[in-house]
């Protein structure tokens, strides 16, 4: 591997979800030089993918997008895109050096256009992770539409070498000579924001997820949800039947010792709120049942969101789902005890949503050479002081944004991120401990 | 009526060996995942809600107690690691000690030395009292030169009766209880065939285990993916008509007297496949409980020893006598282990109402009360 050296920036944000976005831009904007690096092919993290957030019920896309073209075009922000932080060492007070791996997308980022052709002459299709599964896509892609940059990528797993793309491609961008580059930079402050991982539901076999296709995630649903949803209305996958029969399932991998994540996630109830509302928009007619074990609507107007819900119709059944099972028709069964009667009941439901939690993202914390980036007993990266100064970690001029830190949501990541740039703001100045 | 909240019975159950149920948060996966709960029939988040507020009557008055056999499915999936299978079986014990009158139970299964004491004891006493059925012996003059024969001998047949009436009161207690509980006692002629129909049902669960066979049956659950022969309930079988099985042998062979020579003597035979079967089973059922596969067996308790350790020890040394007379071997070490093949035994029968072997009773009155809810 090539190695390059890159020169220096004030300051690195490893993660381009929203807390990273809003953190970069907050020290661009004072002057700061930001590089940012994303590991995925777009920035705009799992916000970008939402259809609306609670309990306002705005387009998530449309609040989060002008944060990722102004991130994307800010003179001081420097982006890497599909690029991992591989080591992180500190060698004194405001200097870091950093290594950076760029991967290869096949794809000369600053030729491509974004205009499909490659995509229409593929002949490869695989699932589509930015649809969470639900439709497939080519094995060169530009990742979703509203990506940024807006830029195509081979997918080298799956490419079978066949060259259409790199024939049919007018800008001549397609390359596959492209190798993976690292680079070496010193920065003075950096900036964790990477963000959450969902919680995987073939933990929990019980809830047949991967074996009854009628057995969705909540991301998927969300999908279905989105302006840019697959099927262009809510159907379920088993069989393309718009469903009028709907479960979610709450606290799916979350407040679970069984699953080694005994925490809440504290968005899944209102999401699930959210998503029911929306549902209730897009198919008038179908029933939603929400089954909870407590409804945690704490934020401001989570509550009253949460009676809206009611009001429009949303019946909420207190009691954990236990097992189930599908019937022939595709249809499922869910067993559980009614806390209120105290009575075992079963179901019957044309689809079910699992509202799978939030797990840490903990890998960062190994690319981190010399000191250790601590992390919590829950393995989300530990906040030295949690009360005073939410922002800082066991690493001085280390900062930590958003979800990193813990579950939260969209509100508090930015808030998160903004606490976090203020710390390193000032930690640049050199007047803050 | 008024309920009156007694929160020292949590405490108290933890000397049972429940421990985790306080962190309990009312989610209700346990009763769902439960092969065996259905409509009027909802455990164990029930009996967690009993423990926890301490309401001791409607503990003792739950045939839901009963009706688990502890597959160990609510504990392996509980999200807060409560383990209600655990606390089932803690009450269960809990029951046992308080259906019988006598305090015993009580005692022992809450003192782990002085359960073992309490065995000694009256291993001693049986030891005593079978040599005064064979006065003859050497020993046995020796010991009646210094404890009368009488002493002996009557203290004996009154311990075998204390236990049958402290056995019979346990049970009369329970029925009384469950009883009281009962929702709709119906009245007339009808109650009689609704009877009738009840005690059919529980017999039947009782020769094919039914409901036990229920347990296991999701491919996700551990014994699922074993052969039938190596599932819980094969074993509780096993035990079970091995131990009904040897219990019938050894009256024929006492009716007609000693056939023991003869091995292919119908009741030499019976005895000998059901002692096969007992010993199967005890000895799969030991095996699990040292491996620990799942998180059933994780907590064996003394009284799980006591109970299985007997069972395997009668076996062997049945067979070990059946062995010894077939072959015509005469020694002394025969003659011990004829002693200790009925000294247990014989514990077996006297423990009956003080151990875990009480469940034999006390399941099938459970099992009639919920047939009778359900029968019409």
């Amino acid at each position: 591997m090539n190695t390059m050296n890159k020169g220096s920036y004030d300051a690195l944000v490893i993660g381009g979800g929203i807390a990273g976005e809003e953190a970069a831009l907050n020290l661009a904007n004072m002057g700061y030089r930001v590089l940012m690096v994303e590991k995925d092919y777009s920035i705009g993290g799992k916000m970008i993918h939402l259809s609306k957030v609670f309990p306002t019920l705005d387009c998530a896309a449309c609040i989060t997008t002008p944060k990722v073209s102004e991130v994307a075009r800010h003179p001081n922000i420097s982006l890497y895109t599909y690029s991992e932080v591989k080591e992180v060492k500190k060698t004194g007070e405001r200097d870091f050096h950093v290594k950076v791996v760029r991967k290869p997308r096949y794809v000369i980022e600053e030729l491509c256009t974004g205009c499909e052709e490659c995509e229409r002459v593929c002949p490869v299709v695989v699932n589509d992770q930015y649809q969470w599964d639900l439709v497939g896509r080519k094995a060169v892609f530009i990742p979703f539409s509203i990506a940024n940059p807006r830029v195509a990528a081979i997918d080298i797993d799956h490419c079978v070498l066949c060259g259409l793309c790199e024939k049919v491609c007018p800008a001549g961008a397609i390359d596959f000579t492209q190798k993976a580059v690292e680079e070496t930079l010193t920065v003075r402050t950096v900036i964790v924001a990477t963000g959450y991982r969902l919680f995987d539901p073939l933990r929990i076999p019980r809830y047949g997820f991967g074996r009854f296709p009628n057995v969705i995630t909540s991301m998927q649903m969300e999908r279905q949800l989105a302006p840019t949803r697959p099927y262009n209305t809510v159907l379920r996958p088993g069989d393309g039947k718009v469903p009028d029969n709907i479960a979610y399932v709450l606290c799916t991998g979350s407040r679970d010792h069984t699953v080694g994540n005994p925490i809440c996630s504290q968005v899944c109830c209102m999401y699930s709120i959210k998503q029911a509302q929306l549902i209730m928009g897009a198919l008038p007619m179908a029933d939603v049942t929400i089954y909870y074990l407590h409804i945690r609507a704490f934020g401001k107007g989570f509550c009253e969101f949460y009676q809206q819900a009611k009001g429009m119709g949303v019946e909420f059944v207190k009691g954990k789902i236990a097992r189930i099972t599908e019937k022939e028709n595709g249809n499922l069964i869910l067993r559980y005890e009614d806390i209120e009667s105290g009575k075992v009941r079963e179901a019957e439901h044309d689809l079910v949503i699992l509202s799978v939690g939030v797990l840490s993202n903990d890998e960062i914390t190994s690319v981190f050479r010399g000191d250790t980036l601590e992390t919590d007993e829950y393995r989300f990266i530990r906040q030295k002081e949690e009360l005073s100064s939410p922002a800082l970690t066991s690493i001085r001029g280390v900062f930590v944004a958003g979800a990193a830190s813990g579950p939260m949501d969209i509100p508090d990541s930015i808030m998160s991120a903004g606490a976090a740039s203020s710390e390193a703001a000032a930690y640049l100045t050199g007047d803050r401990k | 009526m008024a309920t009156k909240v007694r929160p020292e019975l949590a405490k108290e159950l933890k000397r049972y060996g429940a421990d985790d149920f306080n962190a309990c948060y009312n989610c209700g996966n346990c009763t769902a995942v439960c092969n065996l709960t259905e409509g009027n029939e909802n455990f164990p988040r029930m009996m967690i809600r009993y423990t926890l507020l301490g309401l001791k009557e409607e503990i003792l008055s739950s045939r839901e107690l009963w009706m688990c056999y502890y597959c160990g499915e609510c504990s392996e999936t509980c999200p807060r690691e409560a383990d209600p299978g655990e606390l089932m079986a803690a009450l269960r014990r809990y029951a046992i000690a308080h259906y019988e009158p006598s305090g015993i139970t009580r005692l022992i299964f809450r003192n782990n030395p002085l359960y073992i004491l309490f065995t000694l004891l009256l291993a001693v006493l049986l030891g005593f009292f079978l040599l005064t059925l064979k006065p003859e012996m050497s020993v046995s003059r020796w010991i009646f030169e210094r404890i009368p024969y009488e002493v002996i001998h009557n203290l004996g047949l009154g311990a075998f009766v204390f236990m049958g009436i402290t056995a019979f009161w346990g049970v009369f207690t329970m029925i009384r209880k469950l009883r009281g509980k009962r929702v709709n006692q119906e009245q007339g002629k009808g109650r009689f065939t609704k009877a009738w129909n009840a005690f059919r049902a529980m017999l039947r669960e009782v020769a094919t285990m039914e409901r036990y066979r229920k347990c296991d049956t999701y491919e996700d659950e551990y014994f699922a993916r074993k052969p039938w022969y190596l599932r819980p309930w094969w074993i509780h079988w096993s035990v079970m008509w091995g131990f009904i099985g040897l219990l019938v042998a050894t009256t024929l062979d006492f009716l007609f007297k000693d056939p023991a020579t003869m091995v292919w003597w119908p009741s030499r035979v019976l005895g000998t496949l059901a002692g096969l079967l007992m010993l199967y089973g005890a000895t799969l059922a030991l095996f699990y409980r040292i491996l620990r596969p799942v998180k059933t067996y994780q907590s064996t308790k003394l009284a799980d020893w006591v109970f299985l350790g007997f069972i395997w020890l009668a076996g062997i040394t049945g067979f070990w006598m059946e062995i010894a007379v077939f072959a015509g071997i005469e020694t002394d070490f025969s003659q011990i282990v004829f002693l200790i093949h009925t000294v247990i035994s014989m514990e077996l029968v006297i423990l009956f109402a003080y151990s875990k072997f009480a469940h034999a009773f006390y399941r099938p009155v459970a099992l009639y009360f919920s047939n009778l809810e359900r029968v019409n």
